[in-house]
């Protein structure tokens, strides 16, 4: 109990405004056949108003969940927030009533979901999903919130936007669907943005055209931002700030450019090295071995201490949490060795000639 | 649409054609002779041997069976079903008398299922794995598993005789013309045609809602600030519908087969009792006659269906 009050005190917001939101020691579980699943298991974190904050982790890593947890979205059952809280200017939304979330969805919060096939209501057209939420939260007649519908359309860079806002879904294509998403996720101007994987599902020559549509939208709404990813250069490109997660856990925050040149947590340095580099002259990927771990049990020690080069052998990294701690300005990592991963660069350390970490 | 309708009637009425002649020529080929089997076994001398053939030979039976066929149907266009074997009235006119308390039923009896169907079934799947959902399933289990006619039985036993509240039998009570005579004799055999035939399709319902339900538009709409209330009724129930349509579709054939042991059940003067005497007596003008407008039913039932689809399914486009 002891760290998780260290972990408090560790992640308070830095700087001296309150943050827009902030997260602390969120735990989320799932009821599964197998038994409990601790997807989220204590995150804290925080962001400011207007800041774009990267969520970068591997599928199950939890970054979705988290995520959703602050509207209230993880299905419950079998989804159930055990603790922690979250706080949204200034008011706690664990334990909040369904109105009380009903309220700021949509309205202080908008959400851009994965796949846009999906997302849209397939049996009704664009332009009234797009109007169904202001005219929830605004109040505006049929006709008034269609119009603001067709300039949302207009602004996330769809063309002709009254023709499309009169049809349905699958006479979009995934790049305009997504841009419809992105409209009805900024309708109300929303001061926290939550954009899951929004463009996992697309193709890549599309990727870069939401991309700049969702910077746009942030921009013109002035929306802290938090985009969920597993790409990392995507988050060099948009974000201000990353947390890495893995294993329902934050493994390192802090600064995109401090963390990219100089990670302190040895999961970060894995998944940079993973990356595909232009100027390294590498024939093959370089990834981290094993698999992720399960959540279906909590872990006692640090998630990663199984596939880390570091912690493979320690008994702590398997006995103890390491807490999030301050290893630089703004830069947090829950490693018990952060001084390591700085010792050596990280293509040394998952180097592709490295046979042990190969093995 | 105008050219798919068009060519969707050209097949209905080419399967039509098909039918007909699938059903004449089972019916033909169905032992016992109407004729003989009139005539008391007692009876049965060498020359009533010679009046069945003359009386065959009168009524064209010893033709060969697609001239037999082609008349039939060349009647038919005409209006003209043919005269029942038994007691010789035009066969038009019989079913003319019963059709109607048989669509009377089949149709209250087909919107009390829908209606039971469309509100248990979506709030089974709505408390999904709850009290609820496990008493909704139960009751509909026992109504699958329990014969229509064992319930009217059950329903006559307790409503009529012991509680002495509803009729048991009948349109209405002879000598009495009034509505509230004719609905009381309704509420018993409408209500268990309509119970008997929402099971099935509550099951349906609750499937098709239960998948909708996790569907990722539905998050979608909660996430603009919907209640979950609002969610399943703007966007989950009519995505449930498109399946649901189907259903109902191939389930009037099943209300009609459902309709005809109701009415035998309450002696309900239908078409459906009229076909068990019939059947009975091999009467087979009759019997053509009830085939034919089942298939026409079933037939126009499913282009319906398929008309429906456009307007609950933008995707799906009639060409």
């Amino acid at each position: 109990m002891t760290e998780q009050v260290s972990i408090t005190k560790d992640t308070a917001p830095i700087g001296d405004e309150q943050p827009l939101l902030q997260v602390t020691d969120l735990q989320v579980e799932f009821r599964t056949d197998a038994g409990r699943a601790y997807a989220v298991d204590g995150v804290s974190f925080s962001i400011a108003a207007g800041e774009i904050l990267g969520v970068v982790g591997e599928s199950g890593s939890g970054k979705s969940v988290t995520a959703m947890s602050i509207l209230g979205l993880v299905p419950s059952p079998p989804g159930r927030i055990a603790g922690g809280s979250i706080v949204l200017q200034g008011q706690e939304l664990v334990g909040a009533s369904e109105r009380t979330l009903r309220k700021l969805r949509g309205s202080a919060v908008g959400v851009i979901f994965q796949d846009p096939m999906t997302a849209l209501n397939p049996v009704q057209r664009v332009g009234r999903q797009i109007a169904e939420g202001i005219r929830i939260h605004r109040g505006l007649s049929k006709d008034k919130a269609l119009e603001r519908a067709v300039e949302l359309l207009a602004l996330v860079g769809v063309p002709q936007p009254e023709l499309r806002a009169r049809q349905y879904p699958h006479e979009f294509s995934g790049g305009m669907r997504q841009r419809a998403m992105i409209a009805m996720a900024i309708a109300n101007d929303p001061a926290l943005l939550i954009a899951d994987e929004p463009t996992t599902a697309l193709d890549v020559t599309i990727q870069a055209q939401v991309l700049d549509v969702i910077r746009h939208s942030q921009q013109e709404t002035g929306a802290a931002t938090i985009f969920i990813t597993h790409d990392l250069g995507v988050v060099a490109e948009l974000a201000e700030r990353v947390m890495v997660m893995y294993g329902g856990r934050v493994m390192e925050t802090g600064r995109v450019s401090t963390i990219f040149r100089q990670p302190r947590h040895p999961y970060t340095a894995g998944l940079l090295a993973s990356l595909p580099s232009l100027t390294r002259d590498d024939a093959e990927l370089t990834p981290i071995p094993g698999n992720p771990p399960s959540i279906l049990a909590k872990v006692k020690g640090c998630p990663f201490q199984p596939r880390c080069v570091i912690g493979r052998d320690r008994d702590i990294c398997a006995a103890e949490r390491p807490p999030l701690l301050e290893v630089g300005t703004d830069h947090l990592s829950a490693c018990h060795f952060p001084d390591e991963v700085g010792a050596s660069a990280p293509e040394q350390q998952v180097a592709p000639d490295d046979s042990e970490v190969r093995s | 649409m105008g050219a798919y309708l068009l060519r969707r009637l050209a097949s209905t009425v080419l399967v039509f054609f098909l039918i007909t002649i699938v059903v004449f020529t089972l019916i033909h080929l169905a032992p016992g002779d109407p004729i003989a089997m009139q005539i008391p076994p007692d009876q049965y001398t060498s020359a009533t041997q010679d009046f069945i053939a003359a009386k065959r030979h009168e009524l064209g039976l010893d033709r060969a069976l697609p001239i037999q066929y082609l008349t039939w149907i060349g009647h038919a266009f005409t209006g003209d079903l043919g005269l029942s074997i038994v007691n010789g009235r035009p066969v038009s006119e019989i079913i003319g008398e019963r059709i109607v308390p048989t669509l009377e039923l089949m149709s209250l009896g087909m919107i009390l299922a829908i209606v039971i169907a469309l509100v248990f079934g979506t709030w089974a799947a709505v408390r999904k794995n709850r009290i609820v959902d496990y008493v909704i399933t139960f009751f509909s289990m026992l109504t699958i598993s329990t014969p229509g006619f064992f319930i009217g039985i059950m329903a006559i036993y307790l409503f009529s005789v012991k509680l002495k509240l509803l009729p048991s039998a009948g349109m209405s009570t002879t000598g009495v013309h009034t509505t509230a005579d004719a609905l009381k004799h309704l509420i018993l055999p409408v209500t268990i045609l309509g119970l008997t035939m929402s099971a099935g399709l509550l099951r349906f319902v609750r499937g098709a809602m239960i998948s909708e339900l996790t569907a990722d538009y539905q998050r979608t709409a909660l996430a603009k600030g919907l209640t979950r209330g609002g969610v399943v009724v703007k966007h989950v129930f009519r995505n449930a519908l498109i399946p649901i349509l189907t259903v109902i579709a191939y389930m009037i054939p099943q209300l009609l087969s459902g309709a005809v042991l109701i009415e035998s059940v309450f002696a309900w003067p239908g078409m459906g009792s009229m076909v068990v005497d019939e059947a009975a007596k091999n009467d087979f003008p009759v019997l053509i006659a009830f085939a034919m407008l089942t298939a026409i039913l079933v037939l126009l039932s499913n282009l319906v269906a398929d008309v429906l689809y456009t307007l609950v399914d933008p995707r799906v486009k009639l060409r």
